[in-house]
């Protein structure tokens, strides 16, 4: 590397890790963002789901003193709340839903004629849904059985009812497809979004810091030219931006092995090859480079700080757009247009390579084209370095 | 009127521009400006704000490009040559001293000095002779953000001089500045002038011009309306007064 271009590397290195606040915000928020975020949400998953099954609060008229009425009452982790107007109760969210009965409930069945209950239950409320569910595997057992009963009064074999069977089977285990599936949601955001975002502070301070501050007429009025600046300073940012994108994967990671966090239980069976992370490394140093370089050429283009900061409002917008465009893709039908779209494909490459998908094609396109990209944006700041109205704009 | 007169005979010639030209898009800031330079020899540059000191003193420090016109510093050509021509001058700008923060006052002046070029023992030893010629010891390690304004002051002075350069620029150094600050400054100039460096200067205060300046060169509308020795001038208007002359000069040339 070139004297200069390293003098300028390490002095923007060194001042920036001085400056701990700016410095401990940008790594330790990623960081800690995922694991803290795994951890409620987990958190609250868990106690959504021990509440409903330990204690399903239901409302439940019986004027029959039904079969099931007896089984429900029976059942230890639910609790039969009494209430006037079970519809009302269930909508203050008192309780999770509201069963009715008919009176001639078990008169109907022992008949053999078909009973219907009425299920009221607050379709906005998880837990009132999963009670419902719960509530409806207990009453669905006891219609299996009064079929069988039924059936078996008749002498026919309770085999006539599943003519086929069916037995399901996948590559992944079926605990770490939902995993798999989140991170191929979560990688690629956090890519494109760490790319963008932990260039920011280091793009902001070196272009429009350096105007605010004096320091960059005596900087333009040294031997070093212009392109040497700029390249130190590119360096720096890159380097500052892959670090807090490191942070942050290293963040998810943590928040993968939480116990009792969002990937609680599968965990274990869950983890990107060495090959793809590797290869997401590689993509990612390109992208913060692309990034670092277009808010170089804005930051230095801003008259202060305050107006950098106004400008690059978008960098944290934009590449949230590009990763949501490919969330809900499936990774083995990404088009192949996606792949030559600067940010899309990026994701849509992210995406492939969580999914365990090695496409070498796919590969190279992005990288080909990201570096393109990345280049063009070299340029942009370069032209802005270079331009006389930019740098003395006032 | 040529822009050679008596007073050049003599003396090496470190910096000289020709029909020295600006034009940003349709506005002309500078037009036809020449003047030379010698060593050891301050030359002022005199003008209102706004008439093109600074945009020639940009020129000069290559940071803006020549649209017409030609120059040399120190033996380099000012358009073809620009690196080497910023590795010979030394510049003090007025107004924000433009520090880094974050650096200690050594850092901030090593930091100049490896980007013109210096060795790093070349620079600590012109370091060294700086913190003793401007009694820095006390501070040269510490953090330059609390500083205070003289001692910034002198950290802005040792980073422009820190690479020994033969040619200095200075623009509107004490704008802004108390009496002790613009003093450090004036007896820096002086040094640089003892030093036989050739030193601009610009300023629009009469007082500091006479008080430093070999010859003046007064500019109006980016144009040189008068250029001569400060005595030269007032035998030629009859006037003891430089003030006086010089809103005659300016005023004259109003449209």
């Amino acid at each position: 590397m070139n004297k200069l271009v390293s003098v300028i590397l390490f002095k923007e290195l060194k001042d920036m890790l001085r400056d701990k606040k700016t410095l401990i915000v940008s790594l330790l928020i990623p960081l800690i963002l995922m694991p803290a975020l795994s951890f409620v949400m987990g958190k609250t998953m868990n106690n959504v789901v021990s509440d409903v099954n330990e204690n399903t609060k239901i409302v439940m008229v019986d004027k029959g003193n039904s079969s099931l009425g007896t089984i429900l009452r029976k059942d230890k982790t639910i609790k039969i709340e009494t209430s006037d107007d079970g519809e009302a109760s269930v909508k203050d969210g008192k309780s999770l839903l509201f069963l009715e009965i008919p009176e001639e409930f078990d008169a109907d069945i022992s008949s053999g004629n078909t009973s219907g209950l009425k299920i009221f239950y607050d379709n906005t409320s998880q837990k009132s849904s999963m009670a419902l569910s719960k509530i409806t595997e207990t009453i669905d057992l006891l219609s299996k059985q009064m079929v069988t009963s039924r059936l078996t009064q008749k002498n026919i074999d309770v085999k006539i009812l599943t003519p086929i069977t069916i037995t399901k089977t996948s590559f992944q285990k079926e605990e770490s497809a939902g995993s798999q599936m989140l991170l191929g949601m979560l990688i690629p955001i956090f890519v494109l979004l760490y790319s963008a975002t932990g260039t920011l502070a280091a793009a902001t301070d070196l272009g429009a810091g350096e105007k605010e501050r004096g320091t960059l007429e005596p900087l333009l009025t040294t031997k070093a030219g212009r392109h040497y600046i700029l390249t130190g300073k590119l360096f720096a940012i890159t380097i500052m931006g892959f670090i807090v994108s490191v942070c942050s994967m290293i963040g998810l990671l943590i928040s993968m092995k939480i116990p009792g966090g969002m990937f609680a239980s599968e965990s274990s069976s869950i983890g990107l090859s060495y090959k793809a992370i590797a290869l997401i490394g590689v993509i990612t140093i390109i992208t913060t480079m692309f990034f670092g370089a277009i808010e170089l050429a804005v930051s230095i283009y801003a008259r202060s700080f305050k107006e950098a900061q106004t400008y690059m409002m978008p960098f944290s917008i934009v590449p949230l757009f590009a990763a949501y465009g490919t969330m809900f893709t499936e990774a083995k039908n990404i088009p192949f247009l996606y792949f030559s779209i600067p940010l899309i494909n990026v994701s849509s490459v992210v995406k492939e390579l969580t999914s365990g998908i090695y496409n070498y094609g796919h590969i190279s396109i992005t990288i080909g084209w990201s570096i393109v990209y990345a280049i063009l944006a070299i340029i942009l700041a370069r032209h802005m370095f270079n331009k006389e109205s930019v740098i003395f704009r006032s | 009127m040529s822009y050679i007169n008596n007073f050049t005979l003599g003396g090496i010639i470190l910096l000289q521009v020709k029909n020295l030209t600006k034009k940003f898009k349709s506005f002309t800031a500078v037009e036809g400006v020449s003047f030379e330079v010698k060593k050891g020899e301050i030359l002022g540059l005199i003008g209102e704000n706004g008439a093109g000191k600074t945009t020639i003193m940009r020129m000069l420090a290559t940071m803006l490009k020549v649209t017409e016109g030609e120059g040399e510093i120190a033996g380099h050509d000012l358009i073809s040559e620009p690196e080497s021509i910023r590795g010979e001058i030394g510049i003090l700008f007025g107004g924000e001293v433009g520090l880094y923060d974050r650096l200690s006052a050594r850092e901030n002046i090593m930091y100049f000095a490896q980007l013109n070029g210096m060795s790093i023992s070349e620079a600590n030893k012109s370091i060294e002779e700086l913190v003793q010629q401007l009694e820095m010891d006390e501070f040269i390690d510490k953090r330059v953000g609390k500083f205070s304004r003289g001692m910034k002051q002198k950290v802005a002075i040792a980073r422009s001089i820190v690479h020994k350069p033969s040619v200095m620029l200075f623009d509107e150094p004490s704008t802004g500045l108390d009496v002790s600050a613009t003093r450090l400054i004036q007896d820096f100039i002086f040094k640089c002038k003892e030093e036989d460096k050739a030193i601009v200067f610009s300023s629009h205060s009469m007082q500091e011009v006479e008080k430093l300046c070999d010859r003046v060169v007064i500019i109006h509308k980016g144009k040189v309306v008068e250029s001569g020795t400060i005595s030269s001038l007032k035998v030629k208007y009859d006037n003891e007064d430089m003030e006086d002359i010089f809103v005659k000069l300016i005023g004259g040339s109003h449209e």
